[in-house]
Order: structure tokens, then sequence, then C-alpha cells
């Protein structure tokens, strides 16, 4: 069996220093200091669970849970992040979707997926592993209904089953679920960020409060998150995948310069 | 309550940069294309996030529009130093 040997949330931009130079500072370090964990726990396959802004996956055709299977990623290059390629890992992602399936989770294939931000810039702290490969995987925001708490922790779930039950003997995981934290994106409270909130659902995750993570609805993250902060989806279906043994805070500030909370946690996996 | 689909259409298809092109050279000729009525023509040439949000047009497509109109927004060359700053250098 494979072993889940990580789990992080992080947010998943940075943005100009000037004028927020600390806090920016401080954020750097906390990314950096997530990648170097990463790369200490030398992973096989990092998992990427992350949003795309519409750069890829638009109202044309809408699936709520999307693996990209290819077997090479370019970054866009949108925000002006390197255009630095990596290894997918199709065997790992298709055999996830073949899993999942199996569990009651119907989650779409991409052959042709050109990483945003969302994907490319975790991509970008974490790299450096020799023969690491990176699955990335979208959960659908931009959707309405936007899918449910409990199936993105409950697909957490599936995915740590699959690794522990399907995957090949010693095949070392890392999962990042990235985004967030609060922020309100083209509405009228751009510019906000709840750090009340932010802070109250990093310090769920860190004292593995299943619970009070589990409880949440969607309308209600919207409502004191934002429409950006819906990406903390991405952090939940990760929680899911860990577990709930706790973990510790690596980083938060809060930038209303960049538009939003900047948050970053280490879970333990239980 | 969310905009038609023909405005989102319109929205998302600039992300392919030659009908972001033909849009930026003749919005009517675009409008026109995608049949959008008065109102809509109106909330894309005025392109605040008032007029789109009251028009009900996703966020995300709103960005679409202030990119297409403001491309340095979406590219932030001057991020190049954290990058750098993010490996290490």
């Amino acid at each position: 069996m494979g072993v889940l040997v990580g789990a992080f949330g992080t947010s998943h931009i940075v943005n100009d220093r000037g004028g927020v130079e600390d806090r920016a500072d401080r954020v750097i370090r906390g990314m950096k200091d997530i990648g170097a964990r990463i790369r200490a726990l030398t992973p096989d396959v990092l998992f990427v669970i992350s949003s795309d802004h519409m750069t890829n996956f638009n109202l044309r055709l809408q699936p709520p849970f999307i693996a990209a299977v290819a077997d090479r990623f370019t970054p866009m290059g949108d925000m002006g992040i390197p255009l630095e390629p990596f290894d997918g890992c199709r065997e790992f992602a298709e055999g996830f979707t073949r899993f999942a399936a199996g569990a009651g989770y119907d989650i779409a294939k991409a052959e042709e997926y050109a990483p945003d931000h969302g994907v490319s810039l975790p991509v970008y702290i974490a790299s450096g592993t020799e023969g690491m490969a990176v699955v990335p995987f979208l959960i659908n925001i931009s959707m309405d209904p936007v899918p449910a708490v409990k199936r993105c922790w409950g697909l957490g779930e599936t995915l740590r089953r699959y690794i522990e039950t399907a995957r090949p003997a010693d095949e070392r995981v890392v999962i990042m679920g990235t985004g967030g934290l609060s922020h309100w994106l083209c509405m009228p409270q751009m510019g906000c960020v709840n750090e009340e909130f932010d802070r109250w659902f990093m310090d769920r995750l860190c004292e593995g409060d299943a619970s009070a993570i589990k409880g949440l609805t969607c309308d209600e993250i919207l409502d004191r998150s934002g429409n950006g902060g819906m990406e903390i989806l991405n952090w939940i279906m990760m929680a899911g995948a860990a577990g709930i043994a706790g973990g510790e805070h690596v980083y938060y500030e809060s930038i209303p310069e960049w538009f939003t909370g900047m948050g970053g946690v280490a879970l333990r996996v239980g | 309550m969310a905009a038609e689909y023909r405005v989102h259409k319109l929205l998302q298809e600039l992300s392919d940069p030659a009908l972001a092109e033909q849009f930026l050279k003749d919005p009517d000729a675009h409008f026109d294309r995608y049949g959008l009525e008065a109102v809509e023509r109106q909330a894309l040439r005025e392109g605040t996030p008032q007029a789109m949000g009251a028009l009900g047009v996703h966020p995300l497509l709103q960005m679409m529009l202030l990119f297409v109109r403001s491309p340095e927004m979406g590219t932030q060359g001057a991020l190049s130093g954290v990058y750098a700053q993010l490996r290490g250098h």
C-alpha cells in the first residue's frame, strides 16, 4: 500500500510586496517553509487540489470535480508565474477516477489542462524533489451549486483509501489543499478580509475538529469567506484525506491590499 | 439572478486572444454577434464591477473583461522578484 506522508493547506497566490513588505515577507517565508517540509517528505506524487479560475473550464461545461490526467503540464503563466513544465501522473490520476467511481464519486478527466496560478504556484513552491509527479485536481467553485462540503470531505477520505489500498507499496503521497482564505472577487465586499473566520477555520483544522469543519455549509462559507473563500473546499478535501489528527499553523496574514486573507497549515496525518 | 448565458458566452470566449482583439476593436460588432440586448451592451461598455454585478455577471467573467481591457493586470511582470524570493534567491 502507498502512504500519505503529508497534508498541507496554503493560499495559492502572491502579489506585489509594495506597501505590504512585512506581511508579504512573512507569507513568502511561510510558503517556503511549506515547500521545504514537502521536499523533506520526498514525495513520489504531489496531489494538488485547487480551483480553475475559468481559464480552462468555464460555463460551457461545468463538471464538479476534475482530475487532470496528462503526462506533462505547462503553466499558462498567468500572474507572471514562471513557465516551468512539470510531470503529471496519468496512472495515479486515472486510477483515482476509477476508485472514486466505485465509491460514488464521478470525476471528470481532463487531457488538456493548462495550470493557472491555482496549481502552478503550489507546484512552484513544492518542486525540487527528484522524480516527483503532480496530479492537479480541481473542485469547481465557479458553478452553482458548488460541490457540498460533505462531498469534498468524503472525496478526501476516498483519496486516502485509494492511496492506502490501491497504490504500490511505499509510494509516498503529499496532498496540498490550496486557495483562499477569505476574499470577495468582483463582489461589493471586494477588498474585505474576514480574519476572524480565517483563523477560526485554521484553528478547527489544527485542533482536529472534524465536526466543526463538516458542519459548515457552502452558504455559510460564501457568507463569511466570500466567493473566493469557497476555495477552502480544496482544504476541506485535503483535511478529509488527512483525517482528524490536528496540525499546526504555518502562516497567516490579512492582506486587504491583495484582496485576501493568506494562510497555510501543516496537518498531521491521522 | 445570473446574467443571460449569451453575456457569459461572450465574456468567457475573450480568453481567445483573437476574439479579445476583435472585441476591443469593435465592441458593437461583437455585441451583435452574441445577440446582446441594449442593457447588456451598456453594462459591458461601462465594464465596472457595479454595472456588471447589477446584471448578474459571474465574478470571474467580470475579471476576464477587466484583464482584457487592462492586460497589465493579468501578467504582473513586477512579481518576478517575489517568485525569485520564493525560491530563496
